[in-house]
């Protein structure tokens, strides 16, 4: 059974009182994630990738089909976003903003007992306890990032959503936040649908992933095959972009080691 | 290489540039550039890559002069021998030294049409009114802006991001400037946008040979833009090197780092911890995260040396 | 831009229906017996049980209220705000006759406000951290504080009564005008010139501003072309709404100089409870204050592409 299913779902934006201006940001897109799986969804900027990310955390109804989540309970679907610093109160300290979750929904009650999972997580994405007193402002995009991460983890999700993680951040930040996400997958199985216009990084990160283009879906497989051998003319149009330029070659200075 | 005598024309030198933004009161934050030296030829193409924080567009902003105010400046920017700051002679600033701005978005002004703000830089050359909308016109098809009239009638805000950019581009190059500082022009941009702004650069710096100082975190745009890169981090250069050597021959641990950060080569995330060397402000700026580090890196600062020709480091383990 | 000035248009419509109700239910929400202070009024104040009763047959008093209401309301269509209570004038013709001061002192209060207001604020604004700014907010600052009762006598006493340069009130001629003029224009040249300088600062901060100058352009030019027409938006809202309440009569200086206003009409009447010419004056002023409010909006739209016509393209 699919841990995310999208059946035919459209999503159309109305607007305007006289004159009617309509946006379709969706059309008609099937897909489905397994659990444990990371899946990758890849387009340009207004292609939809955002907007379906809504859809599959629930934060908006499509307009038309259907949305099927395979978890009982709402709290198993977070989702992280491109801004870390607009995820968290300014005005709120990191510990505040990390114990809220738990508090809010009453899934821990007792204080030593969240004390010591906020402090297991901490661990898990490399964040060291002194930033629990600081104010986000104080923080790193990718410090930020990675509490972000750490804060959906304490309703212990089965399906991630990362919209563009780590387009905000730079090159050595972001090799960290994916490898934080893949150890996340791998000792959690918890799923993830990872958004980005990156195709270099989405390879690295997915097995499976998905191009959109105009709100559609318009093809999906196996990262390597849409690389190797794209069939739909945007794909590509992309794959090519993407490699046009000089291909990065591996290191020869192993002297040095791989850092 | 040998006793081959090249004489190339120094277009622009910054010598020594320190930049310091004031937070508060006399409260001056650490340096955004630091005892800076770098220098663009005519007719060539150099890429600042770094991360972002590390000054890249303080140097751009220092060179056409619009740092903030209450900013401190230590060092000379000289232009084709002549000494310039931020109250440029006449004619240099947007004509001869453009800024194509990284922000798209907020760069063009929300209240005056696409066309009234370029032709006011027409205006500053004293092209004729009758010329203006042909040369206009002439401009944005070379930017690949496809219905010239309608762009020139638009406010910024009816205007797509994409079509920003161009406009952006079209008001650089307006003037056919002999240097061309390019910030960021490819960030955030998915592939088929970005490979068609980097083509599009190409193209248009081919026509007329002019110089570029490119301004990118995005080491493979380096790449296919320039010929020369210098790695900047946190203010300061590290790496001086042609482009053909970048990938095989990059020196500096940090330039290595940051090669290796990208997917292409395994996304290798790197310590960042460094070797716990202290330093305490003395020695090389890198040594906090350099897994290379060694305790001579703590106590002094490394100076340039020149490991083959054209290709300088900053760094006492190398070379 | 067609949508939106019939949208404007619609919205101030609504607006001034709402007023006119609210005017008419005036009258039934003083403490009193209308028909008792229409009777008293008309035969003295030994009013009896039945001269009132005849009053409220006769002026419709008995009548539900909203057929009063709609009768009311035809009268004002036809422009007849009925008749002062003292001396049976008809109110139109009452505030006719006041108008044409409160309008003058309005427009030249505002006319010298702008002349003194704008070059202070865009002075302050690039001569910023000098002693010429400090000088120019501690004035404006002084110009909004400042009572206008007190800035009156303080005036008066030295140009009327020292220096016998002005009169010392009264209406008809061009020194008439000056004293009350300059007490009003202080209050919101002050105010014009700090919205202005911090408006301009935010402005001049800009990443448009700085291309602007990046690419070349005069410092001049950057100013008043580039910069100003951004800055003065947040401005001529808050000017739109100070003079707005300028046309509703500013009672205090009115009285003081003695000019015949729509203010001094609007208090005087209230003294002698003479509440047809009072929602005649409430009427007018908010007729008058929704007109401006209007014109400010669609000040804005021109000044503002961006509300002109949205996002669309």
């Amino acid at each position: 059974m699919s841990l995310l299913e999208l059946r035919n779902v459209s999503k159309v934006f109305r607007a305007g009182w006289f004159k009617k201006i309509e946006v379709v940001a969706v059309r008609e897109v099937s897909l489905r994630i397994q659990p444990g799986e990371i899946f990758g969804l890849m387009g340009e900027s207004g292609s939809g990738k955002s907007t379906l990310g809504k859809l599959a955390l629930g934060q908006m109804l499509p307009s038309s089909g259907e949305v099927w989540w395979g978890v009982e309970d709402r709290l198993a679907v977070q989702g992280i976003a491109q801004n870390p610093y607009g995820a968290f109160n300014p005005r709120h300290r990191i510990g505040f903003a990390l114990e809220e979750p738990l508090v809010y929904h009453d899934l821990v009650k007792d204080k030593q007992e969240r004390r010591r999972r906020i402090g297991e997580l901490l661990n898990l994405v490399g964040i060291g306890e002194e930033c629990l007193g600081r104010y986000p402002g104080q923080l790193s995009g990718g410090q930020l990032q990675r509490l972000a991460i750490a804060r959906i983890l304490l309703l212990n999700p089965r399906l991630i959503v990362a919209d563009e993680p780590t387009t905000m951040l730079d090159l050595p930040v972001q090799a960290q936040i994916i490898k934080l996400l893949k150890t996340v997958n791998a000792c959690t199985g918890a799923s993830i649908l990872f958004i980005s216009h990156d195709l270099h990084l989405v390879a690295a990160t997915v097995e499976r992933a998905g191009i959109m283009h105009g709100g559609r879906l318009v093809e999906v497989g196996y990262i390597q095959d849409l690389i190797n051998k794209p069939a739909h003319p945007y794909t590509k149009l992309f794959v090519a972009s993407a490699l046009a330029d000089a291909v990065c070659r591996p290191s020869v200075n192993d002297a040095f080691g791989a850092g | 290489m040998g006793n081959r005598k090249v004489i190339a024309i120094m277009l622009l030198e910054i010598r020594n540039l320190t930049v310091r933004y004031r937070r508060s009161g006399d409260d001056w934050d650490r340096p955004a550039v630091s005892g800076l030296w770098v220098a663009v030829e005519q007719g060539e193409k150099l890429a600042v890559v770094g991360e972002s924080g590390a000054g890249k567009t303080t140097i751009a902003h220092a060179v056409m002069g619009i740092l903030p105010p209450m900013t401190r400046v230590e060092g000379e920017i000289v232009y084709r021998g002549q000494r310039i700051d931020s109250r440029m002679p006449e004619g240099i600033r947007g004509k001869e030294i453009v800024l194509i701005p990284q922000n798209a978005y907020n760069s063009l002004n929300p209240v005056l049409p696409a066309g009234t703000q370029l032709e006011d830089l027409q205006a500053e050359d004293g092209v004729p009114s009758p010329l203006r909308r042909q040369q206009l016109r002439s401009m944005l098809q070379r930017v690949r802006l496809t219905d010239p009239d309608a762009v020139l009638a638009s406010f910024p805000h009816q205007l797509s991001g994409g079509m920003k950019q161009r406009v952006l581009l079209a008001m650089g190059l307006l003037r056919e400037p002999r240097l061309i500082i390019a910030d960021e022009p490819t960030k955030g941009l998915d592939p088929v946008r970005r490979l068609g702004v980097l083509e599009l650069l190409k193209d248009l710096l081919a026509q007329k040979q002019q110089s570029l100082m490119l301004i990118t975190h995005d080491i493979r745009a380096a790449v296919f833009l320039c010929d020369t890169v210098v790695m900047m981090y946190r203010g300061e250069l590290v790496e001086k090197l042609p482009v053909s050597r970048l990938y095989e021959y990059s020196s500096h641990p940090y330039t290595i780092a940051l090669l290796n950060a990208s997917p292409q080569r395994g996304l290798q995330a790197g310590q960042n911890a460094g070797n716990g060397i202290s330093t305490g402000g003395r020695g090389c700026s890198y040594v906090a995260c350099c897994s290379q580090s060694v305790p001579v890196c703590g106590q002094e600062r490394p100076v340039w040396r020149e490991i083959y020709p054209g290709h300088l480091v900053r760094c006492h383990v190398v070379a | 831009m067609g949508s939106y000035i019939a949208r404007r248009t619609l919205a101030a419509a609504i607006s001034l229906a709402g007023v006119s109700l609210m005017t008419f239910l005036l009258v039934f929400l003083v403490p009193g017996d209308p028909a008792e202070m229409v009777a008293q009024a008309r035969f003295g104040h030994g009013v009896v049980e039945w001269e009132i009763e005849m009053v409220r047959r006769t002026e419709g008093l008995d009548r539900p209220l909203a057929v009063q209401y709609l009768k009311w309301v035809s009268h004002l269509l036809q422009l007849d705000l009925g008749h002062s209570l003292i001396n049976r004038q008809p109110v139109m013709s009452l505030i006719c006759s006041r108008l044409p001061a409160t309008l003058l002192l309005a427009c030249s209060s505002l006319l010298l406000s702008l002349l003194a207001g704008v070059p202070a604020g865009v002075i302050a604004a690039v001569k910023k951290g000098t002693r010429l700014d400090s000088v120019l907010r501690i004035i404006a600052l002084a110009g909004v504080s400042v009572p206008g009762f007190w800035l009156s006598y303080l005036l008066i006493i030295v140009f009327a009564l020292k220096l016998k340069l002005l009169p010392v009130g009264g209406y008809g001629t061009l020194a008439n005008l000056v004293m009350p003029s300059v007490v009003l224009a202080a209050g919101m040249a002050g105010l014009t010139a700090r919205l202005l300088r911090a408006s301009l600062l935010e402005v001049l901060q800009q990443d448009y501003i700085r291309a602007a100058v990046a690419n070349g352009l005069s410092n001049s030019k950057i100013l008043w072309k580039y910069a100003l027409k951004n800055a003065l938006l947040p401005v001529v809202t808050v000017i739109g709404l100070r003079v707005g309440m300028l046309l509703s009569g500013t009672v205090i200086i009115e009285s003081i100089y003695g000019w015949p206003g729509l203010g001094k009409l609007m208090l005087d009447s209230i003294y002698t409870r003479d509440f047809p010419v009072v929602q005649g004056c409430v009427l007018v002023s908010a007729a008058c204050f929704i007109l401006l409010n209007t014109c400010v909006e669609l000040i804005y739209a021109w000044l503002d592409p961006r509300i002109r016509w949205g996002t669309g393209r």
